[in-house]
């Protein structure tokens, strides 16, 4: 068996072991909570809480205790719950008037989007400055870099956010905020806008209405400049710290003696060994990249997938959603993980091998 | 002291030193700075009393840095006050939040390392999962299960003063008296690297000569992990927290500014004066003092205790020199 197809089955069979850990702390907290709230996961499509009075909704919850077993111990209850997860039954929300899946997966593209270009602006950025920083080292270049890439990592974000909208939406009135216009909002929620993808950005294009991508695209520069600096840095300091560790050793010496141009030595030999570092970098940061993604969401007033659960603040929550979007994050970013996982795998022989010691 | 002097030829480690000093000042005397009133103030804000308006007041004698209205009966909030107030919270959550962070990621590196077989499989399998589960999905989930279980209790119809009683025995509200959702939430997901970093140390020198022989003279496991292996693999572990106590707080201030109550004052003041941030028409800045001295405490904080932890980390790790 070829050693990638032997990481990528690896890689493949400890997924559900990772999400089997975490759902089952999840469920372990939730087990703490009286047994009404463990009742409204399995609360039918369609409740509408307030139509029942509280006796009702008393004598309804009863019912579900003694029909899905929530009297029984823990490994019981996980079982029923992690199930009917697996059937794609997340539950109801009366709150959203929704079920949790389809509300999660409706906004999914929103939050996509924003990390997409996101991703698309810091990833080359932050290699190319840090190979750039790190080839140089000592240099005004590298003293630049280094100046700008911790004050990118040090302000946080929701400053950095409203120093922006000040400048760039209250004086100057280039990029407003939220995702579209008023008009444009109205447009591609008509019958006459056809969704492909869910981003507005190529769906207006493929929907031939470049108007609306330049729209979309105008609104998206300041919450993905917000995104970027910070990952920039973040990057940029590891691949440079990768570039100077590299640098010393002999086969570059070697390169170097066999009289290759310090333009190939960098990017063939250098940069190639400077990516396995960064990428897993990346990878441990892409939970924080998912919570950063959120805080830009909810800053600049995206309504993507954080809406679900930060709205909740104002009223009474629910455990289907709360719980949905706990498992709903979790999966989304063992998949971005995963993706990393294989681009490392495939740039460097070195990471396929070490799987099989572990 | 030749690696000591080391350290201190870099103007930045002087930086970082001075910033975190001036703050740790401002926390110790917040009593003496800004002495509080029992009537007036509360929770690390202030309302300027007999001070009256819509609009937030510029600085004054009686408010030292301004104002900023509160859009409830024209009353004013003393920025001062939540300045210095709002540094010691700033500095007990850092602290406590990056220590119990670094205690339990070193100990479950150390233990796994140590270990190996099953134990390790199981602490590194843990490792991986909670590496995947984002901080603010943990904060909100932990905040509103505790929400939810309020909501709920008092439903039960418990007659008399028994919901009161109820609710007190809930395992979970004892759990959130004891420790702060938000704390637990970002202690619980964050520990992972200093996990990885322990384990790598400690397999390092596992086989060493001293763990051989206090092996050999019949110690514990418990005691060789506490007296041998931790304090011998625990400086990088030091380092990470202390450049992560910044970064604790500008999470928790960020998680507050978006409406989520994870107490940081610092967060809420900015929160609270957000529609002052932007001036009138005439003149943008017209009410800087609502947001510039919150703002620079803030960004000062992460600037001194990251430039603190990259000068320990430059120090102690001779591969980046």
């Amino acid at each position: 068996m070829p050693p990638l197809l032997r990481f990528l089955i690896y890689r493949l069979v400890s997924l559900p072991i990772t999400l089997f850990i975490i759902t089952f702390i999840l469920y372990g907290f939730v087990m703490l909570t009286p047994v009404e709230v463990r009742a409204s996961l399995y609360f039918p499509e369609g409740l509408n809480t307030d139509r029942l009075s509280d006796a009702e909704l008393h004598r309804f919850t009863n019912s579900i205790i003694q029909k899905y077993r929530l009297d029984e111990p823990f490994p019981v209850q996980y079982a029923a719950w992690a199930g009917n997860l697996l059937r794609g039954n997340w539950g109801w929300s009366p709150v959203l008037g929704e079920e949790v899946l389809p509300a999660l997966l409706r906004r999914t593209p929103v939050s996509a989007e924003l990390a997409l270009y996101s991703l698309l602006t810091f990833a080359p950025l932050g290699l190319w400055s840090g190979v750039r920083a790190g080839a140089r080292k000592g240099s005004r270049t590298d003293y630049n870099f280094r100046f700008a890439a911790f004050v990118g990592v040090t302000i946080p974000t929701f400053i950095l956010a409203l120093v922006l909208m000040s400048i760039f939406y209250v004086a100057l009135h280039w990029f407003p905020p939220e995702r579209l216009g008023y008009e444009s909002l109205h447009y591609i929620r008509s019958e006459a806008f056809h969704s492909y993808t869910g981003l507005v950005t190529i769906d207006a294009l493929l929907n031939g209405q470049p108007r609306i991508a330049l729209e979309a695209l105008q609104h998206l520069v300041l919450p993905v400049i917000t995104l970027c600096l910070g990952y920039w840095g973040l990057l940029g300091r590891v691949t440079r710290a990768a570039v100077i560790e590299e640098q010393h050793k002999e086969y570059i010496t070697a390169a170097r003696a066999r009289g290759l141009s310090e333009r190939a030595l960098v990017w063939k030999h250098l940069f190639r060994n400077a990516l396995t570092p960064a990428l897993t970098s990346s990878m441990l940061s892409t939970a924080a990249l998912f919570t950063s993604v959120f805080v830009v969401e909810i800053i600049f007033s995206f309504r993507g997938v954080s809406s679900l659960v930060v709205a909740s603040f104002t009223y009474t929550p629910d455990a289907p959603t709360l719980l949905g979007f706990a498992v709903y994050s979790a999966v989304i970013v063992l998949l971005l993980m995963l993706i990393l996982d294989l681009l490392m795998a495939w740039l460097d022989p070195r990471v396929r091998e070490q799987v099989i010691t572990l | 002291m030749k690696r000591g002097s080391k350290f201190l030829r870099h103007w930045q480690n002087w930086l970082g030193m001075g910033l975190v000093a001036c703050f740790l000042f401002l926390a110790l005397a917040a009593p003496w700075l800004a002495p509080s009133d029992p009537k007036t103030s509360g929770d690390g804000f202030r309302l300027v009393p007999g001070l009256k308006g819509g609009l937030p007041f510029p600085p004054r004698p009686d408010a030292p840095l301004g104002t900023v209205a509160t859009g409830v009966g024209g009353r004013q909030l003393d920025v001062f006050y939540t300045l210095v107030w709002g540094s010691r919270s700033a500095i007990r959550f850092g602290l406590a939040a990056a220590c119990f962070t670094a205690l339990i990621g070193v100990l479950a590196g150390a233990v796994s390392a140590f270990a190996g077989g099953w134990l390790k499989g199981l602490l590194m399998r843990t490792t991986d999962a909670f590496l995947a589960f984002p901080i603010i999905a943990g904060v909100i989930f932990f905040m509103q299960l505790l929400n939810l279980t309020k909501a709920y209790i008092p439903n039960q119809g418990v007659p008399g003063s028994g919901s009161g009683a109820a609710l007190a025995a809930n395992p979970l509200v004892i759990l959130f008296d004891w420790i702060d959702p938000v704390l637990l939430a970002l202690i619980l997901f964050s520990w992972m690297p200093y996990a990885r970093l322990t384990y790598a140390q400690v397999l390092n020198i596992r086989q060493a000569e001293f763990v051989q022989a206090a092996q050999a003279l019949g110690a514990s496991p418990a005691r060789i992990i506490f007296r041998h292996l931790i304090p011998n693999s625990i400086a990088p572990a030091i380092v990470l927290a202390a450049s992560q106590v910044g970064g604790m707080v500008l999470l928790q201030a960020t998680l507050t500014f978006i409406g989520i109550p994870a107490g940081s004052e610092w967060g809420e003041m900015l929160a609270i004066g957000r529609r002052w941030i932007i001036g009138p028409l005439d003149n943008p800045l017209g009410y800087w003092w609502v947001f510039t001295p919150i703002t620079a405490a803030l960004v000062l904080f992460g600037v001194g205790w990251n430039l603190l932890g990259d000068g320990l980390n430059d120090w102690l790790n001779p591969r980046l020199r």
